[in-house]
């Protein structure tokens, strides 16, 4: 679609939904969000950006995120079995508090598990939306 | 330490595996050999856990260390280690088939990764030990599935797959309702809990009602009357691979769902659902062999044969007895390997012929005696001939159903029986017996992997029926302490009181 009031939306909604999709990860662990939210947010604005920007011809050649998917499943399960390595079972998290008083940040390793789900979740709804665009259409 | 290596390795290494093959997209040789060695892997460590549980020991994996009351275990036994034992063999001759029978870069291209997410799925139904993450690992070998059917994008492939998509979708989603009510009404969705709870009575109506739903969800997806029309038409049209890789697996997760839930909760079910499963259990055998007798292609009418098979499994659950339902269990194994192994020979003669039709093209048997050999022993084996392991299964089904007597089932069970062969010998006669013609494209089908797969699952078939006194007495101890439930509660109570003094964050 070649529309001047979609690209400017999309220009201004891709860089408040990363930071949103950001923020959704972060607190995902104690307060509703997560790796899946933040991936379908990011994947949202992504295909919106898609949409303003890029031509449909264009639309329909394959986006290379594939790598996405599989560097996510790689992360999360990794962190899964680093505490079967340390005689634990899978998926144990650790947990660490960082600072001291009022400026403690509690941090685990649910949060890199989160970030696997997250590039998972993004790589995967970007491959399956531009399948649709166009270009795989059954023969 | 090695035990919960063994019970993570059937749902984590095939997830790896899959992340590990998807950046080799395209690079289809490697990626086999890729899979073929990952598929070894599985297979040594299914072996391993066969051995582990042979003596009744039942492994528990609280995942996370959290306790199984608020967590997420797996859990292995004996009939878990068996199904994944012949789960990793029909999946590694897939392997071996698949890359002389998929045809171009549009079936290739995603087969192997996807073929790895399916086993993810599989592996994952076949440990949990709770219904949500049931729910979860089939909606994982679902996607895989909706994928894989479709592979190479024919229109009519599409079109006829669409149904299989649909009535899994609803499928799932009275699944999901099903088992929110379920820990509206218990409180719990782990098994082993749900056992005990409803072993002590006293829980509402709504909790039968929703397991009820889920009972017969697991019957759409294993394919029994009324629920089997979604199979016959989609699975003809996928890749031959693909239709003998879910003909394999995909009923018999529903089978195994079957026989992991009703023992858990039917010793406290309101009575009456006994002589209802019988029923249609008998009714799936007659209605799928008379369907198979009315398709006029090779696959058309080894899949809708998929659906009477599952009949016997059920019958053999649904008379509830250590016989019966050891004989259940031997028929799941027996078919899981005849009837891929007559799936992989009917598409190798299909392949040739250049056409799938009965009659299109003849005289395999002359010109390519192997491959007929792999399909006749299958074939026989199905069709319940000794000494193969078909035989056996039948031979301890009308064992078992006369000793619970059931003479009505046993019958027809027999009558079906006649007519299985009559349908296999319909194939035989149509495709690899008399003059040879029609062999259009004969170099096609010679291809050593997709020989040796159909060979070499159609020889354990053989080995099956000749082991089958070692193999049915285990099958036996499987089925008591499936029907006993007391071990398989405790185990997974025992992993709770061990885990209540770890880090619950």
């Amino acid at each position: 679609m070649n529309s001047f009031l979609l690209r400017q939306v999309a220009r201004g909604v891709l860089p408040v939904a990363v930071l949103f999709a950001v923020s959704l990860l972060l607190r995902g662990h104690d307060a509703p969000g997560g790796g899946f939210v933040a991936g379908l947010v990011t994947a949202a604005a992504v295909v919106l950006h898609a949409l303003a920007n890029v031509a449909p011809s264009e639309r329909a050649r394959r986006p290379r995120v594939l790598g996405s998917v599989w560097l996510g499943l790689l992360v999360a399960a990794g962190t899964g079995l680093v505490a079967v390595a340390a005689g634990g079972p899978f998926l144990t998290h650790s947990h660490f508090d960082v600072g001291s008083g009022s400026a403690t940040i509690h941090l685990s390793t649910t949060l890199l598990f989160d970030v696997g789900v997250f590039l998972v979740v993004v790589g995967s709804t970007i491959t399956t939306l531009a399948a649709f665009a166009g270009g795989e259409n059954p023969r | 330490m090695m035990d919960s290596l063994l019970v993570l390795i059937p749902v984590v290494w095939p997830l790896i595996t899959a992340a590990l093959l998807l950046p080799l997209t395209g690079r289809t040789r490697l990626q086999q050999a890729a899979a073929l060695v990952s598929g070894g892997v599985l297979l040594a460590s299914a072996m391993l856990l066969c051995a582990r549980t042979a003596r009744g020991a039942i492994l528990v994996l609280p995942l996370g260390g959290w306790s199984p009351r608020v967590g997420i275990v797996w859990v292995a036994d004996a009939l878990a280690a068996v199904m994944l034992l012949f789960v990793a063999t029909v999946s590694y001759a897939t392997l071996l088939y698949a890359a002389g029978s998929l045809r171009g870069e549009r079936e290739r291209r995603y087969f192997y990764p996807l073929h790895q997410f399916l086993l993810v799925g599989v592996g994952g139904s076949i440990l949990t030990g709770d219904i949500f993450n049931l729910f979860v690992f089939f909606e994982v070998m679902l996607l895989a599935s909706f994928a894989l059917i479709a592979l190479g994008g024919r229109a009519r492939q599409v079109r006829m797959g669409v149904p299989y998509v649909i009535v899994n979708l609803v499928g799932s989603a009275l699944f999901l309702a099903a088992v929110g009510a379920i820990y509206g009404a218990a409180g719990t969705v782990n098994m082993a809990e749900l056992s005990l709870r409803a072993g002590g009575g006293g829980l509402p109506g709504v909790f039968w009602g929703a397991t009820a739903l889920v009972l017969v969800v697991f019957m759409v997806k294993t394919a029994l009357f009324p629920v089997f029309a979604w199979l016959p038409d989609s699975y003809p049209e996928a890749p031959v691979t693909v239709n003998g890789l879910f003909a394999g697996l995909l009923t018999k997760v529903g089978v195994y769902t079957l026989f992991r839930t009703i023992p858990l909760l039917g010793g406290a079910a309101p009575g009456g659902w006994q002589p209802a499963l019988v029923a249609i259990a008998a009714t799936t055998m007659l209605v799928g062999v008379f369907g198979a007798l009315g398709r006029s292609t090779i696959r058309g009418v080894l899949s809708f044969h998929i659906v009477s098979q599952v009949g016997y499994m059920i019958f053999g659950l649904a008379l509830f007895t250590p016989l019966a339902l050891a004989a259940g269990l031997f028929h799941t194994l027996h078919n899981m390997l005849a009837k891929t192994a007559l799936v992989f020979a009917g598409g190798v003669a299909e392949r040739m012929g250049g056409s799938g039709k009965l009659y299109a093209m003849r005289g395999l048997a002359r010109t390519e005696p192997w491959l007929a050999a792999g399909f006749f022993v299958a074939a026989m084996s199905l069709a319940g001939m000794p000494p193969l392991s078909g035989f056996w299964g039948k031979w301890f089904l009308v064992a078992g159903g006369l000793a619970a007597g059931a003479p009505v089932a046993t019958g027809i069970s027999l009558l079906v029986g006649l007519f299985t062969l009559a349908s296999m010998l319909k194939i035989w006669n149509a495709v690899f017996w008399g003059e040879p013609k029609g062999q259009r494209y004969p170099g096609r089908g010679r291809h050593r992997g997709m020989l040796g797969a159909t060979l070499s699952l159609a020889a354990m078939s053989l080995l099956t029926g000749l082991l089958a006194a070692p193999i049915f007495s285990h099958l036996e101890r499987v089925a008591t302490q499936l029907l006993d439930v007391t071990p398989y509660v405790a185990a997974v109570r025992a992993a709770e009181r061990r885990d209540d003094h770890a880090e619950a964050p």
